[in-house]
């Protein structure tokens, strides 16, 4: 764990994320993932001589949309360079990506801060800038010295690299940034944030700050811990570079200027980061403008139109719950960090029911419940908006108590008969007052003792007789039979 | 123009290159660079970088799915391919020069 006395930990993320767009950026091929391999190429995203790449208007869209969800600085001016290097996946010998000029420039996404919950923090970022992405390299595994296999179907698909200020100070807030940032997509339909398929790839750099021997606050040298594709392997890897490179500073005292930024790469089987070996010369990508694509000129008004088309972002959906529906910080936090479906649901039962701390607290409890463990979609759920918000309303109206209802609701995932029939298959039916009220004499009369703390004061001791009444009679409402004992022992 | 400078720019572009082509090199590159800095007698103070030679900007198209190329045809320009894939030396284990 971070031990905050040895040192501060200091981390920035770079995502890459993948924009959810039809074809290409820069060419017409589909990039539907799991396609059989180089069926989704052409002369442009393959690198023929001669082939004229052109702008995907979707993925642009998608890039300033995004940006402006992260309060970045939109560019009047954009254009695009060429990043060279020699890779086999990389069939132009460069990636078409943003230098100087990125679309989206700084911004910030605030997030709850881990370790006062609820309490927000912004995360700075830098820039986020729109590339193509490579192609996919399948080594073989064996380690053997036959050939690599090169599928080009992903090259040329939109990424949109998110690049964040280094202002991540624990493992835990790596992880909420990533979070807050998959959700935020999510609303705003940008990318399905899909890490098995790779639609979102994490690089973390990552250093200390430690006191050197004249007690003042030095830099350890920096590592960039590369394509870790899960936010658990994120928070590992950063967990264990902070471990590690707090050990290494004991032995080698090696500040920031003594040593260059190095690359590694997390072993997900062994737990453990391990050095990319790299040739001595540092990577030099000789940037320059490509030619064949033109700039972007947006203007003050375009980009003021996408900010009107922005939907409603997470952060303000959860205090317009808080402030719509009454319910709290943490009800609002749960629902909205499920999606946005598990909003427009808690909404519609809100307003049918107009019971909206009900309506959160049952979505919490039992429906969130059940399709957590279930994989299942709340739009398929079989207890939707209509039969939650009858079955909330019985509850609210005090002709269900709550034992029952959870299992009047339990019933309702697998029968779709309409409420009342659920509920009379159950047996449950309203017991009438007299019959209760027999059960309460009897009750009484077998525990005096109970009766005699009661009216000692402890008010509490009746508790026992409800769950005795239930047991005589399981429809039994708890509400009423307490009403009845008290009455009968007042009126004794 | 040193020898290690004309090393690494042929590592770069991945050149093999013999001691003989290195100093036959030397005398071309530095007639490529002074040619080239012909430009930086120009009084440039004033003047807008340009980002690219052209007048067009916003060239656009629409997200659309138009039919890829048939990959055997584009294969016919591989050295090597096998079931769908192109074949290259492995690459595991060999230090990546640069990776994105």
């Amino acid at each position: 764990m971070v031990k905050s006395k040895d040192y501060d930990l200091i981390v920035g993320l770079e995502v890459h994320v993948q924009l959810q767009t039809q074809s290409k950026l820069f060419c017409g091929c589909c990039t539907s993932f799991g396609a059989q391999p180089n069926t989704q190429t052409c002369p442009v995203c393959t690198g023929m001589p001669g082939a004229l790449p052109v702008l995907n208007r979707r993925a642009l869209q998608l890039a300033i949309r995004t940006g402006l969800a992260l309060n970045c600085d939109i560019a009047t001016f954009t254009k695009w360079d060429r990043k060279n290097y020699f890779y086999p996946d990389l069939p132009k010998g460069y990636q078409v990506s943003q230098f100087d000029l990125p679309v989206c420039g700084a911004g910030y996404l605030a997030i709850s801060d881990p370790s006062s919950r609820l309490e927000s923090k912004p995360i700075r970022l830098i820039r986020a800038h729109l590339e193509e992405d490579a192609g996919k390299s399948l080594h073989d595994e064996a380690g053997g010295l036959s050939d690599t296999r090169i599928d080009l179907n992903r090259a040329g698909t939109p990424l949109l690299e998110i690049v964040s200020e280094p202002d991540i100070r624990s493992p835990l807030e790596a992880k909420a940034f990533l979070s807050e940032l998959k959700l935020l997509l999510g609303y705003l339909g940008v990318s399905d944030c899909n890490m098995q398929e790779g639609s979102l790839r994490v690089d973390a750099n990552v250093n200390l700050h430690v006191l050197n021997d004249d007690q003042l606050s030095v830099a350890t040298p920096i590592v960039e811990v590369k394509n870790l594709n899960s936010f658990r392997a994120v928070e590992r890897a950063v967990t264990y570079e902070a471990e590690r490179q707090w050990k290494l500073w004991q032995q080698d005292k090696l500040t920031i200027d003594q040593r260059p930024k190095q690359t590694r790469g997390w072993n997900d089987a062994e737990q453990v980061t391990v050095p990319q070996r790299e040739k001595e010369e540092s990577a030099d990508y000789r940037y320059f403008p490509d030619p064949d694509l033109v700039p972007i000129v947006l203007t003050a008004d375009e980009i003021s139109e996408y900010r009107a088309d922005l939907c409603e972002l997470p952060s303000e959906i959860r205090l317009r719950l808080q402030k719509d529906y009454e319910v709290s910080a943490y009800d609002s936090d749960v629902m909205v960090n499920q999606g946005r479906e598990c909003v427009q649901y808690f909404e519609a039962v809100a307003k049918k029911t107009n019971q909206g701390k009900l309506a959160a607290n049952w979505i919490q409890q039992h429906v969130l419940q059940v399709i957590n463990d279930s994989d299942c979609e709340i739009e398929e759920f079989p207890v939707n908006v209509d039969r939650l918000s009858s079955l909330i309303e019985k509850v609210h109206a005090g002709e269900l108590d709550n034992s029952r209802a959870k299992d009047v609701f339990q019933a309702m995932l697998t029968d779709p008969s309409p409420l009342e029939q659920v509920i009379k298959a159950l047996g449950i039916e309203n017991v009438a007052d007299d019959e209760l009220e027999t059960i309460c004499r009897e009750l009484l009369e077998q525990n005096p003792q109970i009766v005699t703390d009661y009216q000692g004061g402890k008010k509490q001791a009746i508790g026992s007789l409800i769950g005795q009444a239930k047991k005589k009679n399981p429809n039994a409402n708890p509400g009423r039979v307490r009403e009845l004992l008290i009455q009968i022992i007042e009126n004794t | 123009m040193d020898i290690k400078t004309i090393e690494d720019v042929a590592l770069l572009a991945r050149l093999n290159l013999t001691p003989d082509e290195i100093s036959g090199l030397r005398g071309d590159l530095e007639n490529i660079l002074a040619y080239a800095d012909q430009l930086s007698a120009l009084n440039t103070e004033g003047v807008q970088p340009l980002a690219h030679p052209g007048d067009i900007v916003n060239a656009l198209r629409e997200d659309e799915v138009v039919g890829s190329l048939d990959r055997a045809v584009l294969q016919r320009n591989s050295p090597k391919s096998d079931d769908g894939f192109y074949l290259v030396p492995a690459v595991l284990g060999e230090a990546k020069l640069t990776q994105e």
